[in-house]
């Protein structure tokens, strides 16, 4: 445990800066809550990447009757003032451990960047796109939609390739979010919260958070520092390292995806975090890949995310995961394995069937798996409603991974609760919950 | 009807209840029947003994879901 | 059908041990119906106070409902009628399996036969209570019959409800098994904050309620084991979404609700110049490169060639699984078994991911 205490040093600081309004104008300045947006520097700043051939910007509001499609991710706008590295590290600096001194975030905006790949693609992993409503019924089943959207929308140059412009984008999209949050430099916060896991009573529980991430093959990547995932071992992280970007999405596996800002956000280390050292003691965090390729493969990462946890000593995990029918074998390995070395496990999830089938609402599960939250059931058929503006590109929609094509997105459409932009996790938040009947 | 379930997932294959499920050692989740890494021939031969393995297991009576591995 | 306000016409189930009529011995009567409440019927009747009334009590031994369910609905269907019938009540059964399986299916037919609403009541033990996945309402009871009059006034209310159509809330909301049926509820509280609170109460040792209940699923009943495998006739069936290159019947690459069946005749092995694969759900390199890897086809000819089996079906049956909801999945399946049966396999590979 000792050598381990480092880690728990870990101080960051977290200005607030409460966003009401951006609007497009001469100047990027920040004044008090409102943000002011010149085109021109962020277009300057595209123009970095060779793959990217121009941009637009538009705002929307939550409330608003906008549609967003074609989203690539939502990503948080700041900058750290003071500490070592830059946020998004990897990205933006080089991979110095991030999680210290101070960060100023722009707080109720986001910066979402929207693109089309030039090569459709179908099945396999491929892009897969989502709805983001602003406003009315969907507006509950997808992420970003309760934030103000900086939406930035790329034209690729002709003759790229899907993975030139999935990277340009994103670097792009990463640059445009820090020097948005720069406009808070030199300002005073509305609030200030110091995230620390100061030591606490050791009669408070111990408990621990395990990650599950997705990151397969290009449109369903997520980076750590820079880096994919890929196959490595599972791994210790602070969550101060989350907030300040050191986990960052390329995942466009729509329901079931993470956008940069919920990476920055999650959900469980936040609740964790709220009650360090109130009811309970927040030891850290391990991420974990899902979807790893064999049941071998699978068993391992589960047996080593539990050994990590046990190394950090604790007595209780929260678990969550990013993905589908097959991770969810990776997850439940990994609740599993937890109970084998004495931690109790708390399983988070989405519910697989859809509501009201009668069908069982989970793929794959194991005995120790008698402590489940449920993000609610899927697939719930919702009317989608006639909006004034649609934003991302072409109005041309393509649902349920390219078997429904709506021409035009504006109009109104039933669909699949599944089809709205990360949805599995968003379900979540919104607190969501099945009953059964 | 006999029928066997050839996958690397074979809890999930023991859940919805399949009977006969092969097991295969070295393909991977992406293509059950074969293991790119080896030579066309060997992986050929590879893929006879699992198809071998899976017919034979078929011929083996079970209580119940049944993973059988090659 | 009955409204708020207007009085509920019970029929009453009953078996004969109960109806006060005999034992064990009457177990293999038929049945027959009797104007008004008999034995725990009484008891009802009174509950119901003005809300109904116990108009016919349906009696039949146990044993003869097993084979002679047909004889049992007719005379149920036919008491409905005479006595303009709004709502069954059957039992409770307590422990009595053969009983339970009674009452539920009298149940089951009552919703499904007769579009009128219908309750039980069992001990969680009972057999019966596999009816709930019919979407029968149990309510559960201990072992003991001495529990009647802790049970009766449930059945009563719950009866009633349904008589009146009043909406439902959730299984443990409502005090009934549930029935595997889930719908989407918002709470005040955010699933992270559920799940921190859960833990804490798991690490303290304290009880918790777990918000997806596991049970076990299906069992399929294992067939006869394959003879030699020189008789055989070998299918490959797939969900991996084997396909020919143009997708002729547009399979999706997820929550598809389509299959294809696919010659493979007069091939040696299957080329990636004529076949692909489609799928959502993992990296179909490899098997795109050369789909022998996910449908066997060259293995098979190879080993229909040296008589090693009899014969390898010449259509590969194949659809993508991804996302799949499970009853389209269920009915691919079932389309593709008796196409599979048709064509004389008596083996099956079914490659999956």
């Amino acid at each position: 445990m000792n050598d381990l205490a480092s880690h728990r040093e870990l101080k960051l600081e977290v200005h607030e800066h409460p966003i009401t309004e951006i609007v497009l104008g001469e100047r990027t300045v920040l004044e008090g809550t409102r943000l002011t947006v010149n085109v021109t520097d962020l277009k300057a700043i595209a123009a970095q990447e060779d793959a990217l051939a121009d941009l637009d910007v538009a705002v929307a509001r939550p409330g608003e009757s906008v549609r967003i499609i074609h989203a690539l991710d939502a990503v948080e706008a700041m900058t750290k003032v003071a500490g070592p590295g830059a946020v998004y590290p990897g990205f933006l600096g080089p991979a110095v451990t991030v999680g210290r001194g101070t960060t100023k975030k722009l707080t109720g905006m986001l910066v979402l960047s929207t693109t089309e790949f030039p090569d459709a693609t179908s099945g396999g992993l491929g892009y897969r796109d989502g709805i983001i409503d602003m406003a009315g019924p969907g507006r509950p089943y997808c992420q970003a939609s309760n934030s103000i959207n900086l939406v930035v929308s790329y034209k690729p140059r002709s003759g790229v390739t899907n993975q030139q412009l999935d990277d340009a984008v994103r670097r792009s999209t990463l640059r445009i979010a820090q020097f948005i949050g720069q406009t808070s430099a030199d300002l005073a916060p509305a609030k200030t919260t110091k995230y620390e896991l100061t030591p606490v009573s050791p009669e408070l529980p111990r408990i621990v958070y395990i990650d599950q991430i997705m990151s397969q093959t290009l449109m369903t990547r997520t980076f750590i520092y820079g880096q994919q995932l890929g196959d490595a071992l599972p791994t210790l992280i602070h969550p101060n390292e989350l907030m300040d970007g050191a986990i960052v999405s390329g995942n466009y596996k729509n329901l079931q995806k993470v956008a940069t800002y919920l990476h920055c956000n999650k959900p469980l280390m936040k609740e964790l975090y709220r009650r360090h050292g109130v009811d309970l003691n927040f030891v850290g965090m391990v991420v974990n890949r899902g979807h790893r390729d064999t049941f071998d493969l699978k068993e391992h990462g589960a047996q080593y995310s539990a050994k990590l946890a046990k190394m950090l000593g604790a007595q209780g995990a929260v678990i969550a995961f990013e993905g589908g029918g097959g991770a969810t074998v990776d997850f439940m390995l990994t609740v599993k394995a937890c109970e084998q070395v004495g931690i109790r496990p708390v399983a988070e999830m989405f519910e697989h069937a859809a509501a009201g089938s009668g069908e069982f609402p989970i793929v794959y599960h194991v005995p120790a798996a008698d402590a489940i939250v449920s993000r609610g059931a899927a697939s719930e058929m919702i009317t989608a409603q006639k909006v004034d503006r649609v934003l991302g590109g072409s109005h041309r929609l393509c649902l349920y991974g390219g078997a429904t094509i709506i021409e035009d997105a504006s109009q109104s459409f039933t669909v699949a609760t599944d089809e709205y932009w990360g949805v599995n996790w968003q379900l979540g938040e919104s607190g969501f919950v099945a009953r059964e009947y | 009807m006999p029928a066997v379930v050839v996958t690397c997932l074979q809890d999930v294959a023991v859940q919805v209840g399949a009977n006969h499920i092969l097991r295969p050692h070295r393909s991977t989740f992406h293509s059950p029947f074969g293991v790119p890494d080896l030579d066309a021939d060997r992986e050929r031969a590879w893929r006879r003994g699992a198809v071998e393995a899976a017919l034979q297991s078929l011929q083996q009576p079970v209580d119940g879901p049944q993973v059988f591995e090659y | 059908m009955s409204e708020t306000g207007k009085s509920i016409n019970v029929l009453h189930y009953l078996n004969p041990f109960f109806a006060g009529i005999g034992g064990e011995e009457c177990n293999d009567r038929g049945p027959q119906v009797e104007p008004g409440s008999r034995g725990p019927g009484r008891l009802l009747d009174q509950l119901l106070e003005t809300r109904g009334k116990v108009v016919a009590t349906l009696i039949c031994g146990d044993n003869f409902v097993t084979g002679h369910e047909s004889e049992v609905t007719a005379a149920l269907a036919e008491a409905v009628k005479e006595y303009s019938v709004d709502l069954i009540i059957a039992g409770p059964a307590f422990s009595a399996g053969r009983y339970g399986l009674a009452c539920g299916s009298l149940c089951q037919f009552a919703n499904e036969q007769l579009g009128l609403p219908a309750v039980t009541a069992m001990s969680m033990e009972n057999p019966g209570t596999e009816f709930r996945r019919k979407k029968v309402y149990i309510l559960p009871t201990g072992e003991s019959v001495r529990s009647m009059g802790e049970v009766m006034p449930r059945l009563m209310r719950f009866g009633v409800k349904l008589a009146q159509r009043q909406a439902l809330g959730s299984a443990d909301v409502e005090g009934y098994l549930p029935r595997g049926i889930r719908y989407n509820a918002r709470v005040g509280k955010t699933a992270a904050e559920r799940a921190v609170d859960m833990v804490l109460l798991k690490v303290r040792g304290e009880p918790y309620q777990t918000e997806i209940r596991l049970e076990a699923q299906e069992r399929v009943t294992p067939p006869a084991p394959l003879g030699p495998l020189d008789q055989a006739v070998v299918a490959i069936v797939t969900e991996m979404g084997f396909l020919p290159h143009g997708n002729p019947d547009r399979i999706a690459s997820s929550r598809n609700k389509v299959w294809g069946r696919y010659s493979v005749a007069g091939m040696n092995g299957v080329s990636s110049d004529q076949f692909m694969y489609i799928h959502g759900g993992y990296n179909t390199q490899d098997v795109d490169q050369d789909p022998n890897r996910g449908v066997p086809v060259d293995a098979l000819r190879d080993m229909e060639r040296e008589g090693r089996i009899k014969q390898l079906v010449d259509e590969v049956f194949s659809t993508c699984g991804n996302g799949g909801a499970l009853t389209e999945m269920k009915r691919i399946g079932q389309e593709m078994a008796r196409e599979v049966k048709r064509r004389g396999a008596t083996a099956v590979i079914i490659p999956a991911t």
